[in-house]
């Protein structure tokens, strides 16, 4: 498989650092469904150590080129997180990661998992991003037409660090997916197991009033964002935006049945793995 | 020691070489020894990776500070890779993405089994887990800043050796951290005390080691740390380790050298 265009080098030597010179909005009061919003969107883009904390322990974490990109863009999210931070005058420590049971045995839950889907993974880890990307930027569009000139101007600015992040996101996941039926498979199921945006598991009720005010100004949002998640190879009728609009923080796809399911698939992979 | 978090990560930067002229090695090339050497820190500067897993594993990264340096230490360590590889290409020798991912791929089981291992330990031993992650963090970041060091004795060149003082550098503040972490950690628990003295003292090994080959991790050590200042840092970096509260009396660098027969037991 040949890599892609994305210019990984070029990327994470221009990695955008603090924005906080540049903004011009800081200081400007803010309506407070903005605040809410835009602290939402601050907590999704800082939580990158929780998802690498999941995607490092599968065979992601051998592409070089895909942990190469992510150097750079942890630093990256590192520093948009901080922007928000500046524009909505939050000061001190960001509030504390819940760490319940099952984030704490998240990572070794993938890690054994991960030897079982073993090379289809980095798909799925891209294409969960590419996803994330696509719900995050309705989300933060949605902002910039709710905000003043300025405040407006910053998270345009912000918007192009992410554009540039999302540009190779999906690329790779679009590479990945097209290679492997498999992936494409594990994607579907992955993809519609868990609740969007990453991490609205853990901020059910944040979630639901963001997506929520998303539906009210904009009805067709989730039609719109479907439609891009649906362009990636293997990807289309999941309609991930929708259902996370109609039950925002819950997994796309619920059964009672899902664990038995899960267990049931496992062992089918094992079988033909070891088959 | 006080270390300010926001400081560290508004300074963070990837190293840049740009304006240092890597043309000077085509007239003046490095010897085979020092190439296989820098090959090797090149490496196990890409795999930094794999030590960030192993800490993303357990309590460590929850802790703010603790995953903002982390983010940053990233990054640096990766544009280390970067510089290092740029060095290695004027000499012919190429690291691209996929070599570093076949390197990878060689650990093997080991590779797999050991996020496992590392959040089976860090949910049973919880929080006092991360005081043995930020010292190992101080001897890896200590043991690397002494190789660049030793390589800038002993192979004087005017481009590389203001590329490794840049490294050696940004490797400083790395230990400043773990120094300053491990030491608060240390102090504040007997638990934490007992476990990270039996970690270090049973399991530490040079970085690289358990990544790379064995015969790369010999050869780099003697090429290093082999003659009188060579050895002079190793008790250096061991009493640098000794200072840290409960860890008294340790010699990890010197015992590690030991067990591969490099120097006497």
């Amino acid at each position: 498989m040949s890599a892609g265009a994305f210019d990984v080098l070029a990327y994470s030597a221009d990695a955008q650092g603090s924005h906080r010179s540049e903004l011009t909005g800081v200081g400007l009061p803010l309506p407070e469904p903005l605040r809410t919003e835009l602290g939402y969107l601050r907590s999704r883009l800082s939580g990158t150590t929780a998802w690498l904390s999941l995607v490092l322990v599968t065979p992601t974490h051998k592409n070089a080129r895909i942990t190469a990109f992510l150097s750079g863009w942890a630093y990256e999210r590192y520093w948009l997180a901080d922007a928000l931070d500046a524009l909505t005058a939050e000061v001190g420590a960001p509030p504390a990661v819940r760490v319940g049971l099952r984030a704490r045995f998240a990572p070794l839950v993938e890690a054994v998992l991960a030897n079982l889907h073993g090379s289809a993974l980095p798909a799925v880890h891209m294409a969960e991003r590419a996803v994330d990307g696509v719900l995050l930027d309705a989300i933060l569009g949605h902002s910039i037409g709710r905000a003043s000139g300025p405040v407006a101007a910053d998270l345009e600015r912000l918007r192009r660090v992410l554009a540039r992040q999302q540009a190779f996101f999906t690329e790779e996941a679009g590479r990945l997916l097209a290679s492997s039926a498999r992936a494409r498979r594990l994607s579907r199921r992955r993809l519609t197991a868990r609740a969007w945006p990453i991490g609205a598991d853990d901020d059910p009720v944040r979630t639901a009033a963001v997506l929520t005010a998303l539906s009210a100004a904009d009805a067709a949002w989730a039609r719109r964002a479907d439609d891009r998640i649906a362009e990636l190879p293997g990807l289309a009728g999941l309609g991930i935006a929708r259902r996370s609009a109609a039950n925002p923080g819950r997994p796309v796809l619920r059964t009672t049945l899902r664990p038995v399911v899960a267990l049931g698939r496992l062992v089918a992979s094992a079988v033909r793995r070891t088959g | 020691m006080a270390f300010d978090i926001d400081t560290f990560a508004g300074d963070s930067v990837a190293i840049g070489w740009g304006d240092l002229d890597l043309d000077a090695f085509r007239t003046d090339p490095l010897p085979e020894r020092t190439l296989r050497t820098l090959r090797y820190m090149c490496d196990v500067e890409f795999h930094t990776v794999c030590y960030l897993r192993d800490m993303l594993v357990t309590p460590s990264h929850t802790d703010g500070d603790v995953s903002t340096f982390m983010t940053m230490w990233n990054r640096e360590e990766y544009w280390h890779g970067e510089a290092l590889a740029a060095v290695l290409r004027v000499h012919g020798i190429t690291v691209e993405f996929d070599q570093v991912k076949a390197n990878r791929m060689k650990v093997g089981w080991k590779d797999r089994l050991d996020p496992i291992k590392q959040s089976l330990l860090g949910n049973i031993v919880g929080k006092d887990f991360i005081a043995v992650h930020m010292s190992w963090g101080a001897a890896n970041e200590r043991s690397a800043a002494a190789g660049y060091r030793r390589l800038i004795a002993l192979e004087p060149h005017p481009a590389l050796t203001p590329l490794l003082k840049r490294i050696a550098q940004q490797e400083t503040r790395h230990i400043a951290f773990y120094t300053t972490q491990a030491r608060k950690r240390l102090e504040a628990s007997g638990r934490a005390r007992a476990i990270t003295r039996f970690a270090l003292s049973r399991f530490w090994g040079p970085v690289g080691s358990g990544v790379m080959p064995e015969e790369e991790v010999d050869h780099v050590m003697t090429h290093l740390f082999s003659g009188e200042d060579g050895l002079r840092e190793v008790r250096k970096l061991d009493e640098q380790i000794a200072q840290l509260p409960g860890l008294e009396g340790l010699a990890i660098m010197r015992d590690a050298f030991a067990r591969r027969g490099l120097i006497p037991a």
